[in-house]
């Protein structure tokens, strides 16, 4: 709990406890003191009212004793009177005594005093009065009851010995109680001092521990702190030397940096030109591309016819080849029926021979007609082939030639894209060129922010050498603070 | 008048008879002019049931049912080619359709007797080769059809002509 609070709480928060314990003791003193004195008082009147009292009850009795002894003997009224007096100042005693007595066993023995006081009185009064109705005393003998009042004298007698012994007992018992409780709050007081004591080392002893851990902790931070600052100010200081070197190739290599962004910016100026001329020369490109590709459309139209033109020959081949599969069928019919002639022809006898010789003449010819049609049959074949070939061929031409027009079409967007990319470039060189002229502005800017770093630097190291020499100092600081808190050097 | 299909009156000598030249297969053969009846191309032909492998089948010749022979087959030199052309030819049961090859034309063929050679024509080429001549490089053998249909054959065209 005090863990948090300053130095300054935690000191007067100590003082504050020692005098709380200081006033605690005092207080604590006075009311042990005046229970003493209280204990004294009850011992004193004991001892004056109670005891004193029943003394006076002895005495008063012993006088009363001594009167109706001398009335016996003298029979004036002097005695009688007195005796009568005595009795008064008895009973007031006895009466006052019942008012201070407090111990049970002395009122017992009050009330027994009292009875054989009553009694005695009561066996003495007929001798009284036969003693007054004598007028002169002989002897003794003459007065009855005698005896009788001296055994109730001395039973009176040895009741107040009683009462008296019974209270100068309770007054020593008292006296002792009395004495004992003085030692007792001695003895109290005396404990309270010793735990103040120990209560005011404590917090001495706590004062102490605590100053020494907390400010020993922190001016031994401080002096770890100033090491630390000492290292950090030397390797600062070494790190500016080094700042500052670099700093110098910093400049010398921004120099560089401008030569060569002029350089760059020349170079980008002529870039651009060329790129220029390289547009202009893309533009006039542009219409040549439009004759190479009417050039091109016009073959594929010729091409288109061949490709008809063949198609138109295959058919018509096709039909010559239907007129000479007719003819070929004739031949082929007149072969059958010229032989079928002649077979008829041999069993006619000699007219029949020479119907023979003409039917076979008729065989001959539809034979020549049918190999011619069988030849014509195999050049229409060929024609077929060929146009079959040609077609095909014109048809690859016809796809080389659509080939060929997607390939000029790629190219000429190719070129229109290559015409567009140097119209790029050459806006990108233009950029180029006024970005170099900006960054050689902004390279000679950072050229002099390079030299005011590079004094700045240097600056910054005188400033770090005198950290360190104050550090130094306040590293020594702290070890002669440590060695007055008693924590020591670390 | 003689009727289509029956034999003629005189038979040939060997020499010097006035026969039809036709291909068969590989081979050229000759039937002389009298046998023939006529020449056609192939007609419609049914196969036969239970009938050698040299019968082509059946087929109908001017309204006859006729029994249809490979020469090709029959002289056991051939393959199964389509035939070319039909021969009707007389025999003594009636016409038999032979199946050619194509026919040369007519010639007057010069043919040896079959006698001398039994080792070309023994078996049952016997029965068909009348002469063997040749015609320019070529061997040619001069055929006589009488006796070249079995008469199962004859039995099954019968039925099949009873059956259509």
């Amino acid at each position: 709990m005090m863990a948090n609070r300053t130095f300054g709480a935690k000191l007067a928060a100590g003082f504050g406890l020692t005098l709380a314990l200081t006033l605690v003791m005092t207080a604590t003193s006075v009311l042990a003191l005046r229970y003493v004195l209280s204990t004294k008082d009850q011992v004193i009147q004991s001892a004056r009212v109670n005891l004193v009292g029943t003394e006076a009850l002895s005495a008063a009795m012993e006088s009363r004793i001594a009167d109706y002894r001398g009335y016996l003997l003298n029979g004036t009224d002097e005695y009688l009177n007195a005796t009568a007096a005595d009795r008064t100042v008895f009973l007031d005693q006895v009466t006052k005594l019942r008012e201070s007595i407090t111990d049970p066993q002395s009122k017992i023995l009050l009330d027994a005093v009292s009875d054989a006081e009553a009694k005695h009185a009561a066996i003495l009064a007929p001798v009284m009065q036969l003693r007054a109705s004598l007028t002169s005393l002989v002897s003794v003998t003459q007065l009855k009851g005698n005896e009788q009042v001296k055994t109730a004298r001395i039973a009176v007698q040895k009741a107040i010995a009683e009462l008296i012994a019974r209270q100068t007992a309770v007054v020593d018992s008292r006296s002792d109680a009395s004495s004992k409780r003085a030692v007792e709050a001695m003895i109290f007081i005396i404990g309270i001092g010793l735990l103040l004591i120990l209560a005011a080392a404590g917090v001495a002893w706590k004062l102490s521990r605590d100053l020494r851990r907390e400010v020993g902790a922190a001016v031994g931070h401080i002096q770890s702190s100033s090491a630390q600052l000492e290292a950090a100010a030397a390797q600062q200081a070494s790190g500016g030397r080094d700042q500052a070197s670099a700093m110098n190739e910093i400049t010398t290599t921004i120099s560089e940096l401008l030569i060569t962004s002029r350089q760059i910016s020349d170079s980008a100026q002529r870039v651009s030109k060329i790129a220029e001329e390289t547009a202009d020369a893309a533009r006039n490109g542009d219409a040549t591309i439009d004759q190479t590709r009417a050039s091109i459309a016009a073959i594929r139209t010729q091409v288109d016819q061949i490709v008809q033109h063949m198609l138109a020959l295959g058919e018509k081949s096709q039909q010559i080849g239907g007129v000479v599969e007719l003819v070929s069928e004739l031949a082929e019919q007149t072969n059958i029926l010229a032989i079928n002639a002649t077979i008829e022809a041999s069993g006619a006898g000699e007219w029949g021979r020479r119907f023979a010789v003409v039917a076979e003449e008729i065989r001959k010819l539809a034979d020549r007609t049918a190999g011619s049609a069988k030849e014509i049959r195999a050049l229409i074949e060929d024609v077929r082939g060929a146009v079959n070939t040609t077609v095909m061929a014109t048809e690859i031409g016809a796809k080389a030639v659509d080939s060929g027009s997607r390939k000029f079409d790629e190219a000429t967007s190719s070129f229109r894209r290559i015409a567009d990319l140097v119209s790029t470039t050459s806006d990108a060189t233009r950029e180029i060129e006024l970005s170099t002229k900006q960054q050689t502005t902004a390279v000679e800017q950072v050229n002099v922010a390079a030299s005011d770093t590079a004094r700045v630097t240097r600056e910054t190291e005188a400033s770090a050498v005198q950290t360190k020499q104050t550090a130094s100092h306040l590293s020594t600081l702290s070890g002669e603070l440590l060695d007055l808190v008693g924590t020591g050097r670390h | 008048m003689r009727q289509y299909g029956q034999a003629s009156d005189h038979p040939g000598d060997g020499t010097g008879v006035i026969s039809l030249v036709f291909r068969a297969g590989p081979l050229l053969c000759a039937l002389a002019l009298d046998e023939v009846v006529e020449t056609m191309r192939p007609l419609e032909t049914r196969a036969l049931a239970g009938t050698p492998a040299f019968v082509r089948g059946i087929t109908v010749l001017r309204g006859v049912p006729t029994p249809v022979i490979d020469v090709s087959r029959l002289l056991g030199g051939g393959t199964a080619d389509e035939p070319e052309r039909y021969l009707a030819v007389r025999t003594e049961r009636g016409a038999i359709a032979l199946a050619t090859g194509e026919i040369l034309g007519i010639r007057d063929v010069e043919a040896d007797a079959t006698g001398g050679h039994p080792a070309l024509l023994g078996g049952r080429s016997t029965r068909l080769v009348a002469g063997v001549g040749t015609l320019g490089t070529e061997p040619l053998l001069l055929l006589q059809s009488m006796r070249a249909v079995p008469d199962e054959v004859w039995e099954a065209a019968a039925a099949a002509g009873v059956g259509s």
